[in-house]
């Protein structure tokens, strides 16, 4: 037994010195003359490997773009792109690598909410400004009891704006009165905007007839959707995270013989969704900031295409959101003098009016989220989606 | 806040839930992927204790892990009443645990506590810090050692091995297994502590069946009766994905295929039946003093 021991403790101290020696590859990055590292905390695999596929070219291109261009005041910018599997365990991990090994100015990401709660913090005990894409729960940028985080930024709209819009749009613009509820009791997006638009809803006189739930990663909807098909509910709320979810649902529910209109969020505005259940959701209404077909995207969206042979997806809008709002900081930083993390920071809360990729953006300093993001209200007609009217925020 | 820090402590967290399912799964033979329930029950627990409570955390993690130990007589009791084993056991664990993230999902406030339901309870006092991973994670293998030394392990080694021989030698089933049971939830309930004091954030999401089977995977990959075996492979679980983030996409793929590697080529795991001693030191030692001629 005592030979056995020794020789699998053999056998493992080699693979030991393998992991060390390749660690050490990792970690040897020499340390080149006016560079300004730029984190992205993405998924490239997990459940939500669709947000990296389609955003991390975009931003590899605008960083050379950028950097052929001569760079910013004389520094080059460099990309370093990290995988979080979709959990929230490696978001944490590899935003604690970029600020600590990778020395990174600024970090672009997470494109969740449960992600972009935690990291808030490690933003503002390192002192390294984050600005989130896609997470749009409240409490990423202030917390609970109310507190900004000073260094965590992003560049969506909040869940309260937008469940306020789609309940605005389903009671006055499409005279709907009874509106089910289908939430994702595990994702903190769902849960909020459908809170939101239930408040807005009832407060503008609307009843929700029937309130479902599902849990993430469930494929089977026929209950819930007969349940809702006996509440006689003339729309069908379900801003759900992932397509799939919507897309299975529409599904079932023409099976069901359930003819109803579907309401969702930014989250499913991808052309996946189209692909999966076009036809059964013809008529749906889906609401998000930017879209791509909006036609100031057109020509970007075939030249993106054709080179990575990837579709453009509202990830790739909001990644370039995120990096030319740091692009932005550094400039006004060095402008300034040095860019530093504080610096950019500083430059980032005081946003007003810059061209973003999507949009004009002016960054509330009290809150730390955009404040003129329009809202794009579109609908599903032959399986393309058609922008039916733009939402200005008051 | 260091990156390395964070990897440590990551792993230092897993060390303890894995050696939890490796005294249950490893020794008593009951297979359970329902581990992440029981951190999720022991981590919301003493997260509310400091949070809401003021209770100091280490107290908090004690009964954290005590709560999550006496929950696992829900299951535990029944499912050993009605003799359920091997996959019958390790579905009722799913269920369980699954069970209760739905619940925690579906919870917006116990009482005057808000645990935020899927938003997740947020604003824990963040107490996990390097140190007081290490130290738990000592003391933790040093009683899992002891357990299993002891006469209460050697019965749930007889259960692994054989449970009508072990039944005839007056092994008291039902008590031993519960026994291993409640020491192996008590461990998750710790190392959930641990985990909601780090981020100082906790939310139903962490608790998903792909960490009960990280848990169960570094047991089985590390070996079966041995508890070396396991905190080494929990440690290499965490620090592999790491070291190889470089390779982006494909470094998932190296981790699976690694784990092929090893169950085609060591069936009984990386240290199947070799228990943690300092044996082989020994023997090193012994060999070293001999003279050279003899070597």
């Amino acid at each position: 037994m005592i030979k056995a021991t020794f020789s699998s403790i053999k056998k493992f101290g080699l693979f030991l010195i393998m992991l060390l020696l390749l660690t050490s590859l990792t970690l040897t990055g020499c340390q080149q003359e006016k560079v300004l590292k730029i984190g992205y905390i993405t998924e490239q695999t997990g459940v939500d490997a669709y947000v990296g596929p389609a955003s991390i070219p975009a931003l590899k291109d605008h960083v050379d773009k950028i950097n052929a261009e001569g760079g910013i005041g004389g520094y080059k910018l460099e990309l370093i792109v990290y995988d979080t599997r979709s959990e929230v365990t490696d978001a944490v991990a590899v935003t604690k690598r970029l600020i600590d090994q990778d020395k990174v100015v600024a970090i672009i990401g997470p494109s969740w909410s449960a992600a972009g709660i935690p990291i808030a913090d490690i933003a503002d005990a390192a002192k390294i400004p984050i600005v989130a894409t896609t997470a749009s729960n409240v409490n990423v940028t202030v917390s609970e009891s109310g507190q900004l985080h000073p260094y965590m930024f992003r560049v969506c709209f909040i869940d309260p704006y937008q469940g306020y819009a789609q309940a605005d749009f389903a009671y006055n613009k499409l005279g709907i009165r009874k509106a089910a509820l289908l939430t994702d009791v595990a994702s903190p997006y769902t849960v909020g905007l459908h809170q939101f638009f239930k408040d807005h809803f009832t407060e503008l006189g609307g009843e929700i007839v029937a309130e479902e739930g599902y849990n993430q990663g469930d494929t089977e909807f026929r209950a819930q959707l007969a349940k809702i098909k006996e509440s006689g509910a003339e729309l069908l709320v379900m801003s759900a995270y992932t397509y799939k979810d919507v897309g299975l649902a529409a599904q079932q529910a023409e099976a069901l013989g359930l003819k109803i209109r579907f309401m969702s969020g930014d989250g499913v505005f991808v052309p996946e969704l189209l692909e999966m259940a076009g036809p059964q959701l013809e008529g749906a209404i889906v609401t998000t900031g930017v879209s791509e077909n909006a036609p100031e995207f057109a020509e970007f969206n075939a030249a993106f295409e054709a080179k990575h042979g990837v579709k453009a997806n509202v990830y790739t809008y909001y990644g370039l959101d995120a990096l030319m709002a740091i692009e932005y900081a550094i400039r006004e930083a060095v402008k300034k003098g040095e860019p530093t993390p504080t610096a950019i920071r500083d430059a980032l809360e005081t946003m007003k009016d810059v061209q973003l990729f999507t949009s004009k953006v002016t960054m509330d300093p009290a809150t730390h989220n955009p404040l003129n993001k329009p809202l794009l209200i579109n609908t599903i007609q032959n399986s393309q989606w058609v922008l039916l009217e733009t939402f200005q925020p008051k | 806040m260091g990156y390395i820090n964070a990897i440590i402590i990551l792993a230092g967290i897993n060390i303890i839930a894995a050696l939890g399912v490796a005294i249950l799964t490893g020794y008593t033979g009951l297979f359970s992927i329902g581990h992440a329930g029981f951190m999720a029950l022991g981590g919301y627990f003493s997260a509310i204790l400091v949070k809401e409570f003021g209770v100091h955390f280490v107290p908090a993690l004690l009964a954290g892990g005590l709560f999550a130990g006496l929950t696992s007589f829900i299951i535990g009791y029944p499912a050993f009443r009605s003799r359920l084993r091997g996959d019958y056991f390790a579905i009722a664990t799913l269920g369980f645990s699954e069970a209760i993230r739905l619940i925690l999902n579906n919870t917006r406030e116990i009482g005057f506590i808000k645990t935020g339901a899927a938003f997740g309870y947020m604003n824990i006092p963040g107490h996990t810090n390097l140190w007081v991973v290490i130290g738990a994670v000592v003391l933790a293998i040093y009683f899992a050692h002891m357990f299993v030394t002891s006469q209460y392990g050697k019965n749930c080694i007889a259960i692994g091995q054989d449970e009508v021989a072990a039944q005839m030698m007056g092994v008291d089933l039902l008590k031993t297994k519960l026994l291993a049971l409640f020491i192996s939830a008590f461990y998750a309930g710790v190392a959930g502590g641990l985990l909601g004091f780090y981020f100082a954030y906790l939310s139903p999401s962490f608790f998903t069946i792909t960490k009960s089977s990280d848990l169960l995977a570094a047991v089985v990959f590390g070996g079966i009766q041995s508890l070396i075996g396991p905190v080494v492979t929990a440690f290499i679980l965490i620090a592999v994905p790491e070291v190889l983030r470089a390779l982006a996409e494909w470094r998932l793929i190296i981790y699976g295929f690694l784990f092929v590697v090893v169950m085609i080529y060591r069936p009984q795991g990386l240290f199947g039946y070799v228990e943690m001693n300092l044996h082989f030191a020994r023997a090193w030692w012994q060999r070293l003093r001999r003279p050279v001629a003899e070597r």
